[in-house]
């Protein structure tokens, strides 16, 4: 009962969410259903987590969930006097690109998942989640006898897993399968639609061919590990941030305060893709202050959740904290160190991500003018983030390196695939070679 | 009867009129390889070693309280013991399990290694599988 009460609820967010965006936000169109899509995944997240934090009844938590989006739905339908969804009536030849890459995409999602995927999903994000479907005991989890368990580690994917299985009244893995799942088939969709919308019709279908060939890709979205999840969000920041450069709405640079603020609430990694693109984005609007101020107000509301969880609840990270602060600087200039980086980025790059590379090159023989934009800006941030927290790690970085620069381009990987597809799009004379 | 025919009716007509035959076709290809997958993963054979070591330790969840803080050793060298150590912890959640020594400790052994005696403890409850046993021990007065 109460899972159908769920769904329900999940069913009519969703709705109200996808409404509101055309009706508030202006944005018409299939694209508002990814966008919905993200915005249902952050208001369960916090509302969940909130609802932990404040002791609130789950069958209370879903009905204050989901009455507001009923109510308005209601609203609408009261003020319109026909309740338009509008979903797409007619599934027809237009859709069947973006069907066939989602058959495709999930019988390769198929082959590589199985229960309670790779180490860290077991050992990082179902356990986190674990503890959270005990709404008694959760704060188990911040004991300082399960550090190793990385209790610092933001909650939106364990939420997300809890809330679903306290809906079911059990712990299952299919729960963790199915929102990998989900996630893995958004990104391929909103980078299509994104293209289609901006009329890149060949772009979009080529967007839908990487995805689907690229196994790398599909393996990390099998592992059910939250780097999916971010790269999920960091593409939709870049997806909203597009479309606030061609629309006139200003309300949509909320939503993108929202979208992009809650990439902190993913991982710990999301935060600095978080606090880069904030910069950037104050760079490059610091002379229209109402945009900037629909931007921090949107922000607000994750950067809160995420430092009250940071300061008041989570354990001091290991990468950041432990009084290090006199090793620093050997480990900056030892020379080894940025050269065993740059042999692991190159690796990696040639190895998992030569479509990216082939991506950059044909940036760099066409001499497009990419650098004095805000996505090569944040983007080039991060890389450097990256290479910084490499430089400081107290972990072999060998091993580091070798466990996650994958994992880390992962992040980045969909949004470039857009950011330079729409790139190319609108420069039509492009050449492959010099 | 009749209101189930005709709601049957009218959802075929909008399948007719709406839905190409193609796409339709690729739809239902993706819900059944989907709910096949699904059906498949929660079938016995796709259990891995965390459903095994689950169904082992089932016996000893009733017995502990949800907040709980026993300790955590195994005959089973590091590398595995983390492996174990945490898949342990997923499990026993919310109860804690310390990478240590306490007053009640589960201990994870290989049958197929060196046993874990130490007499300052006593087993209260043993079980295993083919590959791994448990026990979990209490500290003697």
């Amino acid at each position: 009962m109460l899972f159908f009460a769920m769904l329900a609820c999940v069913l009519v967010l969703f709705a109200g969410t996808s409404l509101s965006l055309t009706k508030t936000c202006g944005l018409s169109g299939p694209l508002r259903f990814p966008v919905a899509f993200a915005l249902v995944l952050v208001i369960l997240s916090y509302g969940y987590y909130l609802g932990l934090l404040f002791q609130i009844q789950i069958g209370i938590l879903l009905l204050s969930l989901g009455l507001p989006p009923i109510l308005y739905l209601a609203f609408e339908k009261y003020k319109s006097r026909q309740l338009n969804l509008s979903f797409p009536k007619k599934i027809g030849s237009k859709n069947l690109a973006v069907l066939l890459a989602i058959l495709v995409l999930t019988i390769r999602f198929n082959k590589y998942v199985y229960r309670w995927g790779d180490w860290d999903a077991w050992a990082i994000w179902n356990l986190h989640a674990k503890f959270l479907f005990y709404p008694e005991h959760w704060r188990n989890i911040f004991t300082a006898s399960l550090a190793e368990t990385h209790p610092d580690y933001p909650l939106m994917l364990p939420s997300l897993i809890a809330l679903f299985w306290r809906g079911l009244g059990f712990v299952t893995p299919l729960v963790p399968v199915a929102i990998a799942h989900l996630v893995l088939l958004a990104i391929p969709v909103t980078v299509y639609l994104a293209l289609k919308r901006a009329m890149h019709s060949f772009a979009a279908l080529l967007s839908l061919l990487i995805f689907c060939v690229d196994t790398t890709f599909i393996h990390i979205g099998g592992s059910q590990y939250a780097d999916t999840l971010v790269a999920f969000f960091v593409l939709m920041t870049f997806v909203l941030y597009q479309e606030t450069k061609v629309s006139s709405n200003r309300r949509l640079v909320f939503v993108l305060g929202i979208v992009a603020g809650s990439t902190s609430w993913i991982k710990n990694e999301g935060m600095l893709f978080f606090l880069v693109f904030s910069f950037s984005f104050l760079c490059f609007h610091f002379k229209k202050p109402a945009v900037i101020f629909r931007y921090i107000l949107g922000a607000l509301i994750p950067f809160i959740i995420v430092i009250h969880f940071k300061l008041k609840l989570a354990p001091a990270n290991d990468l950041i904290h432990g009084g290090r602060e006199k090793d620093l600087l050997s480990l900056i200039s030892d020379p080894n160190r940025y050269w065993l980086i740059i042999k692991h980025f190159t690796m990696t790059g040639i190895t998992d991500y030569w479509i990216m590379l082939l991506l950059v090159m044909i940036v760099l023989i066409n001499k497009m003018p990419v650098i004095r934009t805000l996505p090569f800006m944040a983007i080039s941030l991060v890389l450097v983030g990256y290479i910084l927290v490499y430089l400081t790690t107290p972990h072999d970085l060998d091993w580091h390196l070798g466990a996650s620069v994958d994992r880390l381009f992962h992040h980045i990987y969909p949004a470039a695939v857009y950011l330079f597809l729409l790139k190319f799009s609108e420069n039509r004379e492009i050449r492959l070679w010099s | 009867m009749r209101y189930i025919a005709t709601i049957l009716l009218f959802a075929l007509k909008y399948i007719a009129l709406k839905l190409a035959f193609v796409p339709l076709a690729v739809i239902l290809w993706l819900c059944w390889i989907t709910a096949a997958n699904y059906r498949k993963l929660s079938l016995a054979k796709s259990d891995v070693e965390l459903d095994k070591i689950d169904q082992m330790l089932a016996g000893i969840k009733d017995k502990l309280p949800m907040d709980a803080k026993i300790g955590f050793r195994t005959n089973i060298d590091p590398g595995r013991r983390g492996v174990l150590y945490f898949k342990s912890t997923l499990i026993l959640a919310p109860r804690i399990l310390e990478n240590n020594d306490r007053d009640t400790i589960l201990l994870i052994e290989d049958p197929h290694l060196q046993p874990v005696l130490d007499k300052n403890y006593e087993c209260l409850e043993r079980g295993g599988n083919q590959e791994l046993n448990y026990c979990l021990m209490r500290r003697r007065n």
